[in-house]
């Protein structure tokens, strides 16, 4: 109800600041870029640096969730220059015309250091409706982070085998009531795809094929899916959005299906090296590692586009093309754990002497971080080749059994993103249908004998209350006076003080 | 040479002034009647409108179907009234004895102990779900049964809405009324049954409305302490807005429960002029 309010006054104020002072942003005379964003999402130093260099203020906020996002557009168009919504849901936006196309001649450096296999993927995803039907989203958006989903687990209760599927975990009953799944529709249904689809899954001979699956909207597909999360229900810690990275570095939980930047996170504080928001190191550290199950699993990319009601032009693809810089990407992968699109392009960096150096993602990230080589023998550890992100060259990687988890947390292999599917947007039919889904798994239903039986009871009781408190208007209505005094109830008889003798 | 203003000259000012406002009761309305207007009614019937539309802004009732056909959703609803039921039904047998207790004894010096009552209130409620949560675990009264957990966070975060208004019907009666009953020879037992009691139910009444209302929707509660696994009516509207992009069925089972709780104030008599039910804090 208070959400719900603040939603309605939120409306009534942009009405009546729309009609009292003219919904035109008038302010183009006084350099100010509004950015929307996710909490955390960006290392906020880079913010003032942008002002130091272009003059131009940044105005930065934060939103919830793309949906709470996509509420502020339809409420009003101009109150962003620029958000950071999900693909599916720059595909939305883009099918009801509420962003614009950019203009990368001005966004120098961006497409020449894009990761190719970050182009390759924006530029398959087409608007499919509206006025820009057939544009790709990659004419939209500005690439900023992207990632995976899958499990994060405590190796010391769950093995490697168990978690390669979705379904692995729930058939170990030591396992019960340690396992979250995400309370978000879109991120549980795909999980329930997969488990559901599972067969279909491991014979798909293609990503198009994987996708084709796990965007499956058919009433029966959907009917499935709400069976299958329903009988895992009762293994469940229970649902989280936010709660899950810390449940399993304290040990609530054992399981948790992860988005990767959370995953990173979990990891890194867990192992007591790094440490968590609240800037303080776990005491009691446990090994947790990354896996994403061979089913397939869901793929993810945020990047910055402009609302159509923006015309700040100038500004947005000045903060574009500082934004996605090698060196602003390195420091923001560097604050929150999540990857940067770009892949290529070179950067200096000082090191421990102070001395300047120039360097890539490659070099300062992958082997900087990741890199083990020089700690294994000959012959141990897994080699990942990351050629398909950075590009043609050598782009190897040695790392442990253990670091492993860590890697594909950022990095995931060629083989594993060709399992991983982009999920399309659901149309608001689609979305009725998966509504009453997850009403089902995420409520309780009773049988309508009982929910019958509670309604006659209740409108009995309310019409009983009624009679009672309007009994002199209801004559028929025969109930016993009450008695009132003391006297009366214990039948005493009442003298008068000239009767007493 | 400027003019010297005598102090009465100044008071005397608004008589010189061209244009007269006197202002009357009826002028000073206006603001709050503007206010009303803008803050109440008009998101009021806002909901109103969502509710009978369907998305392409044309009549519809389907909202009202969906959500009566649903099972889910009316078992929600039984769920939360149950919820609220119960977390008001606690509050009462908690607060009561606290209420009495701090506005009868020495205890309360100053107000001290009222202060530390009310003390929490003054925190985010959100803050204090989540640090009430990780204080359960600690001492492992957590997680045995979720509907138990929701009901002693709601308990938590709700208790000092019922301790308030108990409080101030109990330090505002009169005194003598008691002394009498002792004095013509009640035992302290009967003078509270005959006449202590009698006399706070309107405190009471008050406690649960406040109490009893939120719990039903009061989402962030069942979330943190449930785990995600308790479903109350309020999260289901607040999906509605968000995730499934409905403000119609949100709108619609937000006015369901504004029905619902219209017809039970109704019921028990709650719109008479002499019900003090709100009105005692």
């Amino acid at each position: 109800m208070k959400k719900f309010v603040s939603i309605a006054l939120a409306f009534l104020l942009s009405l009546s600041c729309c009609s009292l002072f003219g919904c035109a942003n008038n302010k183009e005379d006084v350099a100010v870029l509004r950015v929307c964003n996710c909490e955390d999402y960006i290392d906020e130093d880079l913010l003032q640096e942008f002002t130091d260099e272009t003059g131009i203020e940044v105005e930065y906020s934060t939103y919830g969730t793309n949906e709470n996002l996509y509420n502020e557009l339809v409420i009003n168009p101009n109150s962003y220059d620029l958000v950071v919504p999900s693909e599916y849901m720059i595909e939305k936006l883009a099918e009801e015309g509420r962003i614009q196309k950019l203009n990368f001649d001005e966004i120098a450096g961006y497409k020449e250091n894009l990761s190719p296999f970050i182009t390759e993927r924006l530029d398959g995803l087409k608007v499919k409706s509206g006025e820009y039907q057939g544009s790709s989203l990659s004419e939209f958006m500005v690439g900023y982070m992207w990632g995976t989903m899958g499990w994060v687990y405590n190796t010391e209760f769950v093995s490697k085998e168990e978690v390669s599927s979705w379904d692995g975990v729930f058939s170990n009953p030591e396992l019960s009531k340690k396992i979250t799944i995400k309370d978000a529709v879109r991120d549980s249904y795909i999980v329930g795809l997969a488990m559901v689809y599972k067969d279909r899954l491991e014979q798909a001979k293609d990503n198009a094929e994987i996708t084709q699956i796990l965007n499956s909207i058919d009433q029966e597909s959907i009917d499935k899916v709400g069976e299958k999360l329903n009988s895992i229900k009762s293994m469940l810690y229970g649902f989280e959005v936010d709660s899950g990275k810390n449940d399993i570095v304290l040990g609530n939980i054992n399981a948790y299906v992860a988005w990767s930047g959370d995953a990173a996170y979990a990891i890194d504080v867990a192992s007591g090296e790094v440490e968590d928001d609240d800037g303080t190191f776990v005491e009691n550290t446990r090994d947790l590692s990354y896996s994403i199950p061979e089913e397939g699993s869901n793929i993810w990319f945020d990047g910055f586009v402009m609302p159509s009601g923006s015309t700040n032009h100038d500004a947005v693809n000045k903060f574009l093309e500082f934004i996605s810089r090698p060196e602003s990407v390195y420091r923001n992968m560097n604050y929150t754990g999540y990857t940067g699109m770009v892949a290529g392009g070179e950067f200096t960096m000082e090191d421990e002497n102070g001395e300047e150096y120039q360097t890539d993602i490659f070099n300062e990230v992958v082997l900087g971080w990741f890199d083990e080589s020089e700690d294994l023998e000959d012959g141990e550890g897994v080699t990942v080749d990351l050629s398909y992100f950075f590009g043609d060259g050598d782009y190897d990687v040695i790392v442990s059994e253990e670091g492993y988890g860590r890697l594909i947390a950022q990095y995931p292999t060629a083989e594993i993103v060709e399992r991983c599917a982009i999920m399309s947007n659901f149309s608001s039919e689609t979305l009725m249908d998966i509504n009453d889904m997850w009403e089902g798994v995420k409520g309780e239903t009773f049988p309508t004998w009982l929910i019958i039986l509670v309604a006659v009871i209740v409108v009995l009781l309310m019409v009983a209350v009624v009679l009672l408190r309007n009994k002199e208007k209801f004559p028929w209505l025969k109930i016993p006076e009450r008695k009132t005094t003391y006297a009366e109830r214990k039948g005493l008889k009442i003298l008068k003080v000239e009767e007493i003798e | 040479m400027t003019k010297e203003i005598t102090p009465h000259e100044v008071a005397a000012g608004g008589a010189n002034r061209k244009f007269k406002f006197a202002f009357s009761r009826k002028q000073l309305c206006i603001p709050y009647g503007l206010f009303l207007a803008m803050f109440v009614v008009l998101p009021l019937l806002l909901i109103v409108f969502h509710s009978f539309t369907d998305k392409n802004g044309g009549f519809s009732v389907d909202n009202f179907v969906r959500f009566f056909t649903s099972s889910t959703t009316l078992t929600t609803l039984i769920i939360s009234v149950l919820i609220g039921f119960a977390t008001t039904l606690i509050c009462i047998i908690i607060a009561y004895p606290v209420a009495y207790i701090l506005a009868r004894s020495n205890l309360n010096k100053g107000g001290t102990l009222l202060m530390l009552f009310i003390m929490p209130m003054w925190i985010n409620f959100v803050l204090r779900a989540m640090a009430m949560k990780d204080l359960l675990t600690l001492i492992g009264v957590f997680g045995f049964n979720n509907y138990v957990n929701v009901i002693i966070g709601m308990v938590y975060d709700y208790l000092p809405f019922m301790i308030l208004p108990i409080y101030t019907v109990l330090i505002k009666m009169d005194k003598s009324l008691i002394e009498a009953s002792l004095d013509l020879g009640a035992s302290p037992f009967r003078t509270f049954t005959r006449i202590t009691f009698p006399l706070s139910v309107s405190g009471i009444a008050s406690g649960a409305t406040m109490v009893f209302m939120p719990t039903m929707t009061c989402y962030v509660i069942s979330d943190t302490f449930g785990n995600g696994l308790i479903t109350i009516i309020g999260k289901l509207i607040d999906e509605q807005f968000t995730t499934f992009q409905n403000w119609n069925l949100g709108s619609a089972m937000a006015l369901v429960l504004l029905v619902i709780m219209l017809v039970s104030m109704w019921v028990t008599g709650g719109f008479k002029s002499d019900d003090v039910r709100g009105t005692n804090l």
